[in-house]
């Protein structure tokens, strides 16, 4: 039985050892080559720093120092110094401590200064690595030989084990170690690789001292228990790896998140800023200036614009087509933001410039509609109101596609004129408008306005309506009062607009809030 | 806004809830885009939604020209508010349309 153990623990030590070659090797390359650097000093390197190598060297070493120590101390010649130092048992004990010792400071130093030489520290890192597991594997081994037969195990077989195991944590160093490791350095953040001196730190005097009670005491039990200690150590080195590495990962992550929402704050600005510019377009493409035709004091005219945070595409117009006919327009795209905005350009510009050439309003419109059919590929629509109104006689003809019916003031009561409606702009080609009249007498105000004011909305989702807008504009008697240069059309547009902002209290404006007020002041009165 | 499907064989019903705002058009949409193709017959039950904004629409605008090649496109269960703006749009005219 005894020889079976034997056998199978010189075959478990050499598959170990071969098995641990090969892992360093192994690991080296992910790290070396991932840096681009040649094969041949990949092989050199490998071979120089092969922890075991360096185990044999440092070993040696400290042999050779404790024995001219001991030379210099008892005044005996290097050479016998150094025979007392392998044979006696004096120093066995210190060997192996100050060789340990030695072993570490020089695994340090070694990974260091490799890295600098190649300028690859993670290749450091993993020499570190390698020579800390091997620290702790080669301390694992048996303390004595003592072979007491107190306990029913043989020595062998738990070496056996001890070696069994030993191969399934260099496997585990390398799966959960190594690996996440080079791919960590793949991502070329910055390791701090001095985080890896914590376990031995931690570990180690830990060990000496248990070693050195065992070894003092020297029974079999204290040494069974030392090795077992020694095993644990092994696994839980490799899981303070791997709780460092997840440490790392972690890091990375916040700092990951962090550039990425840094991204998309500068992602969003600048969208902020395109939408901004947008919108100076839209409001400078607008008429401002009131009243826009100060000799004719046939009308009061004003209309107002105001976009809601997104771009919108409410827009109106008024044109002087001849002496003595004012058309005005009010009109609403469903696109928004930029796409919205230059198609309500378009829409603006293809009906000024077909009534302006003299057609109906409901021409206009019918062939307008057809213009803005073609290559509509995002399938917007508009909505529009047209009417053209004759200066002499106060009589509006108008066209209405598909917009909110406009609300008519006479005597100080408000009235929508729902007339028929029509289809929208865009919306389908083909479509012929119809025009309707309405007379309007001396005094009578039409007032034009999109969904947005109708549509406000409050904090509780409640909507301005169709009522309220009628009950503000029915002044009766109390008429506002006339503005400077606008008469009261100016001031009818700011009550709107102020009950509006009342009612929505704070909420936030969902859709530009557009109106447009003309008022009939009768035939021009000659002086 | 929740929008929900129902399929039987090439008929397609698609049932919106709440609010058609400007921000849930575009899942109204989507629920429409995703199992609009093949279907010849498609209703559109807005009983739940009592408001419509434009860019709802403008989901209608479009899904109706898509079911002009494909088959038959109805909206059913309209509500006073919502059958006003089809009214006004035009859109009335233009589709079936069934009051509630």
């Amino acid at each position: 039985m005894e020889k079976l153990f034997d056998i199978l623990y010189t075959i478990t030590f050499n598959i170990f050892t071969i098995l641990y070659i090969v892992m360093f090797f192994v690991s080296i390359k992910k790290c070396f080559l991932r840096e681009k650097k040649n094969r041949v000093k990949l092989f050199f390197l490998t071979f120089v720093t092969n922890p075991i190598m360096v185990f044999i060297v440092t070993f040696v070493t400290a042999m050779i120092s404790c024995g001219l120590i001991w030379a210099l101390i008892s005044g005996n010649t290097m050479s016998q110094g150094i025979n007392e130092a392998i044979y006696g048992d004096t120093f066995s004990l210190q060997i192996t401590m100050v060789g340990g010792m030695m072993f570490i400071a020089l695994s340090i130093l070694f990974s260091h200064l490799i890295g600098r030489w190649l300028k690859a520290p993670n290749v450091s890192m993993v020499t570190f690595i390698y020579l800390m597991f091997s620290v702790i594997y080669g301390l694992s081994g048996s303390s004595s030989d003592d072979s007491s037969s107190a306990v029913p195990i043989p020595s062998s077989g738990f070496n056996l084990m001890s070696n069994i195991c030993s191969i399934a944590a260099i496997c585990l160093l390398y799966r959960y170690v190594i690996r996440p490791l080079s791919a960590l350095t793949d991502k070329e953040r910055a390791i701090n690789w001095k985080l890896f001196l914590i376990p031995p730190i931690l570990f180690l005097p830990i060990y000496y001292t248990f070693d050195y009670c065992t070894f003092t005491f020297g029974s079999y039990a204290a040494n069974l228990v030392s090795q077992l200690f020694s095993l644990l150590v092994v696994f839980l080195f490799i899981w303070a790896f791997c709780v460092i590495i997840r440490n790392i990962n972690a890091t990375n992550a916040a700092i990951e998140a962090k550039d990425l929402a840094a991204e998309m704050a500068r992602a969003e600005a600048r969208i902020e800023a395109d939408l901004s510019i947008a919108k100076s377009i839209q409001t400078s493409a607008l008429p401002r200036v009131f009243p826009p035709f100060p000799d004719k004091t046939e009308f009061e005219l004003f209309a107002s614009m105001n976009a809601a945070k997104e771009v919108g595409g409410d827009f109106y117009d008024f044109y002087l087509l001849n002496d003595s006919t004012l058309g005005f327009l009010i009109a609403d795209v469903s696109g928004k933001s930029i796409p919205g905005a230059m198609f309500m350009m378009t829409a603006k510009t293809v009906i000024k410039s077909l009534a302006e050439s003299g057609l109906s309003p409901a021409q206009v419109f019918t062939q307008a509609n057809n213009k803005l059919c073609e290559g509509n590929e995002a399938e917007m629509f508009v909505t529009a109101w047209l009417g053209y109104l004759d200066l002499k006689t106060g009589l509006v003809r108008a066209a209405n596609a598909g917009h909110n019916p406009p609300v008519l003031i006479h005597n100080g009561k408000a009235e929508y004129l729902k007339l028929r409606p029509g289809f929208v702009l865009a919306g389908m080609e083909g479509i012929k408008y119809k025009e309707q009249e309405i007379r309007l007498e001396k005094g009578d105000m039409l007032y034009l306005y999109t969904d947005g004011v109708t549509e406000a909305m409050n904090n509780s989702e409640d909507l301005y309506g169709e009522e309220r807008l009628k009950e503000l504009l029915s002044f009766g008697d109390e008429v506002p009062e006339p503005s400077e240069k606008n008469g009261i059309a100016e001031p009818v547009c700011e009550k709107v607009l102020v009950d509006v902002s009342e009612f929505t209290d704070g909420a936030e404006q969902s859709d530009d809030i557009t109106m447009l007020c003309v008022r009939y002041m009768g035939e021009k009165q000659d002086q | 806004m929740t929008v929900t499907t129902l399929k039987e064989g090439t008929k397609l019903t698609v049932t919106p809830e709440g609010k058609m705002t400007t921000s849930a058009a575009p899942d109204f949409e989507k629920a429409i885009k995703e199992n609009i193709s093949g279907m010849t017959g498609l209703v559109l039950d807005l009983g739940k939604v009592d408001y419509m904004a434009s860019a709802g629409l403008r989901v209608l605008l479009s899904t109706a020209k898509v079911m002009h090649k494909q088959g038959s496109f109805k909206i059913i269960n309209v509500t006073e508010p919502v059958m006003d703006v089809l009214t006004f749009t035009g859109m009335a005219d233009i589709m079936d349309v069934e009051k509630a």
